[in-house]
């Protein structure tokens, strides 16, 4: 085959491969034709930058940048190079899901290094869909790596890819190493296992991505090294930033437990003698190291960091909602389902025609005579309408909520660390929206600065927002934050819930200019005003502060001791099931 | 000379049988040393040849190796037994000592089924075997065919995945220190302010 001089041909040229690429994997596959671009400026617009091609999962699109096809060679490679990129939506990683969990499992095995999880994603993923193509699909993809070698500037991690690809292929050995300078047996041995690996895992991909990860740590451990193997791989790098766009995926906040133990360093395995049982991490993990409830979780700023690195457009507040609210989800109420008791059609509403086709009972004769003394069937005859007898009586509304959290210097920031509070609060925040109910939100770190929704509100984000921010300044919740939701008496009735610690009663004890109500005088009058259940949740020993407890309690307040902050979940869950749970008698 | 594809196949069609089963019927012969003798003598080219014209196995010869050994062996009785090894007296020895020395060296780190159900094991099997019979594999030089094997061969790979491993960890604990002595700056200055 000759090589077509222009970029049109080209592109006719591959155009006309396209079909048969999606043959190669099944005569089903549905895609849409690539986005061809003919000049690389045009590809750079798309995102398409160092490679000739890239896939992106949010859209389903492959992109091809023909001018650097031309430049690199590649242009006799429409098939191959096509049916690759089809491999990547339709085989590894297939979906923004699973994309994700990849990304997921071979974090745990670059300690350190998470950062480099795109990177080796890719070329876990490349290695897979090559071997495919090569082995059972009969595609030169060796050719392909023949020709980018020509002008590939060789490392260590690209000896190691090709001396990999030498061994799935059983090539002569430099057939794609060329660098024979740099062929070394360490290199031979780590390439020997992640063939192993690749056609062990062909099938259950994901499970293999842990241990590939810990394979190719020491390429990467070092920067100097990590951005030499970079730019060796950077035409080939097609997959990296797959999710971007692809918004904010759900589930991963926990930790994959599974692919945390799957991050074993094969070269570990395979020196461990037979029959000596035991995982090692590469990562040197410590599974105790999870936050939230059960240490199942990650920290928000791991979470985000790798929500961030799946998707480099994700909002960061959207993220940080989004964690709190995946760890609440669990222990919310159910949505309260519609209530179907039996109710009879009972109540007459009018009338309508009575058609011949109606059963005859079904006449209001009265009706009908009033409306025309001479009967015709199915002319002036009329029927009765009943409509559903219910009573509005069985309709409960739920209670507003007011949730007042403790913001003060002694709060540790919800972005940084998982907070029990912020947790605490989201249940209670979300069950109340769940069950029809409004929430106002209120962060105080007094004296000093507050923050608060705009009154109650529906929307979750605002409110999770607001829970999720963090102030950090004075010593306690401030109690004349009660005044603008509860100053008057409210229409509609709501619980108040403070979360605090023994500072509040320094600020109930709080001088005030002459003239201004004291805080004990405004904390009576919010829980008579507010005309729900006040609950105080106190991070206290129960018997301390005796007397102004007693005070509290005779306005009505109910006092919820928690001496440690997972007791909050409790508090929380049992708080929301409650109130805002549907009851089935 | 002798193709590799026909022997994988042969090889990874071992029956079951010589997995399971070492000690079989006989009280004093284990089935082991039946199917030995057995695949010495087909290999000889008669099976009335003299005891004393194959290698000798010994009365105590059951008590010398354990079960994992015993099946590696049944393994290699069944890879010996293709066509192409019957009637080769000449290879009798460097069976034997492929069988008693190679393998008995092996048998701690690698699974007796491994060598048939992993692809990369069972070709170190019968490259291995083929080395020691001095059997060149067609299609392949010299040179080629020893590349091959040091990339297959579990006790090379092992010296050097030592190493690695070793180094490794030199590298991570160097990383170690690194981290714990930023985490202790950092407590300092938190300290001091």
């Amino acid at each position: 085959m000759t090589e077509p001089s222009t970029i049109a041909q080209i592109q006719t040229q591959w155009q006309q491969s396209w079909a048969q690429a999606k043959l190669v994997w099944s005569p089903y596959v549905k895609l849409r034709e690539p986005q061809w671009c003919l000049s690389s400026t045009e590809a750079a617009h798309e995102g398409l930058t160092g490679s000739f091609a890239m896939i992106r999962l949010n859209d389903h699109r492959i992109v091809i940048d023909l001018e650097k096809v031309h430049q690199e060679g590649v242009a006799d490679f429409a098939l191959e190079v096509l049916a690759h990129e089809i491999g990547h939506h339709i085989y590894t990683p297939a979906n923004l899901y699973d994309n994700a969990s990849m990304l997921s499992r071979i974090r745990w095995g670059l300690a350190d290094i998470e950062n480099r999880a795109p990177f080796v994603a890719n070329i876990y993923a490349d290695l897979l869909i090559n071997d495919t193509l090569q082995r059972t699909k009969d595609l030169n993809i060796a050719g392909v790596y023949q020709q980018i070698n020509k002008t590939a500037a060789f490392s260590n991690l690209w000896m190691f890819y090709m001396r990999t690809y030498e061994y799935l292929w059983k090539t002569e050995r430099g057939a794609l190493a060329s660098h024979m300078d740099l062929h070394s047996p360490k290199i031979d041995a780590d390439a020997s296992l992640a063939a192993s690996l690749i056609r062990s895992y062909s099938k259950k991909w994901l499970d293999g991505a842990g241990r590939f990860a810990a394979l190719m740590y020491p390429y990467l451990l070092e920067e100097e090294e990590y951005q030499k193997a970079r730019k060796s791989s950077l035409l080939i790098l097609d997959a990296e930033t797959a999710g971007e766009s692809g918004g904010t995926i759900s589930g991963m906040a926990s930790i994959d437990m599974e692919g945390m133990m799957g991050a074993i360093d094969p070269r570990l395995e395979a020196s461990r003698l037979e029959g000596k049982v035991g995982a090692d991490t590469a990562a040197g993990y410590n599974p105790q190291g999870g936050e939230g409830p059960k240490q199942g979780y990650l920290s928000p700023s791991k979470y985000i960091d790798f929500l961030r690195q799946l998707n480099p457009k994700a909002d960061e507040q959207e993220l940080l909602n989004n964690y709190y609210k995946e760890i609440a989800l669990p222990h919310l109420i159910d949505f309260p389902r519609e209530m179907n008791a039996p109710t009879s059609l009972a109540l007459p509403e009018g009338t309508e025609s009575w058609d011949t086709s109606d059963p005859v009972d079904e006449i209001d004769w009265i009706e009908t005579t009033i409306n025309a003394p001479i009967i015709v069937p199915g002319f002036n005859t009329l029927k009765r309408l009943y409509g559903p007898d219910e009573s509005e009586s069985d309709l409960k509304k739920p209670l507003d909520v007011y949730l007042g959290l403790d913001c003060s210097g002694s709060m540790g920031n919800p972005r940084i660390r998982f907070s029990w509070p912020v947790l605490a609060a989201t249940i209670i925040g979300l069950s109340a929206l769940r069950a029809g109910a409004k929430v106002m939100g209120c962060l105080s770190g007094e004296p000093g600065s507050f923050m608060e929704t705009d009154g109650f509100v529906t929307s979750e984000k605002d409110l999770l927002t607001l829970l999720t921010s963090y102030l950090g300044t004075g010593y306690a919740y401030g109690i004349p934050r009660l005044e603008k939701p509860f100053g008057q008496e409210r229409r509609s009735k709501s619980h108040v819930i403070i979360v605090t610690d023994q500072d509040l009663f320094s600020m109930l004890a709080a001088k005030k200019e002459p003239g201004e109500e004291s805080n004990w005088v405004i904390i009576e009058k919010a829980l008579k005003n507010a005309g729900g259940i006040g609950t105080l949740v106190l991070h206290l020993h129960p018997g301390s502060h005796k007397s102004e407890i007693a005070q509290l309690e005779a306005m009505g307040w109910h006092v919820y001791y928690v001496t440690n902050e997972e007791q909050l979940l409790k508090f929380s869950s049992e708080f929301s099931k409650n109130n805002y749970q549907f009851k089935t008698h | 000379m002798i193709e590799l594809y026909p022997l994988l196949f042969h090889l990874r069609q071992c029956p079951e049988i010589f997995l399971c089963n070492v000690d079989g019927e006989a009280e004093n012969h284990p089935q082991s040393y039946i199917l030995l003798k057995d695949v010495y003598r087909k290999v000889y080219g008669s099976f009335n040849v003299e005891e004393q014209l194959l290698p000798p196995l010994h009365s105590a010869w059951r008590h010398q190796f354990n079960d994992k050994q015993l099946i590696t062996f049944q393994i290699a009785c069944w890879f010996f037994s293709h066509p192409f090894f019957n009637s080769k007296p000449s290879l009798l020895p460097s069976i034997n000592a492929f069988l008693f020395e190679d393998l008995v060296q092996l048998s701690p780190l690698v699974s007796p089924r491994a060598w048939i159900e992993d692809e990369d094991r069972a070709e170190e099997f019968i490259r291995l075997a083929l080395k020691r019979c001095h059997i060149p594999i067609t299609g392949e030089s010299t040179a080629a065919s020893a590349d091959r094997f040091d990339a297959l061969s579990t006790t090379k790979r092992i010296e050097i995945i030592t190493d690695t491993n070793m180094s490794i960890e030199r590298i991570k604990e160097i990383r170690r220190k690194m981290e714990e002595e930023k985490a202790r700056e950092a407590a300092n200055s938190y300290g001091r302010d």
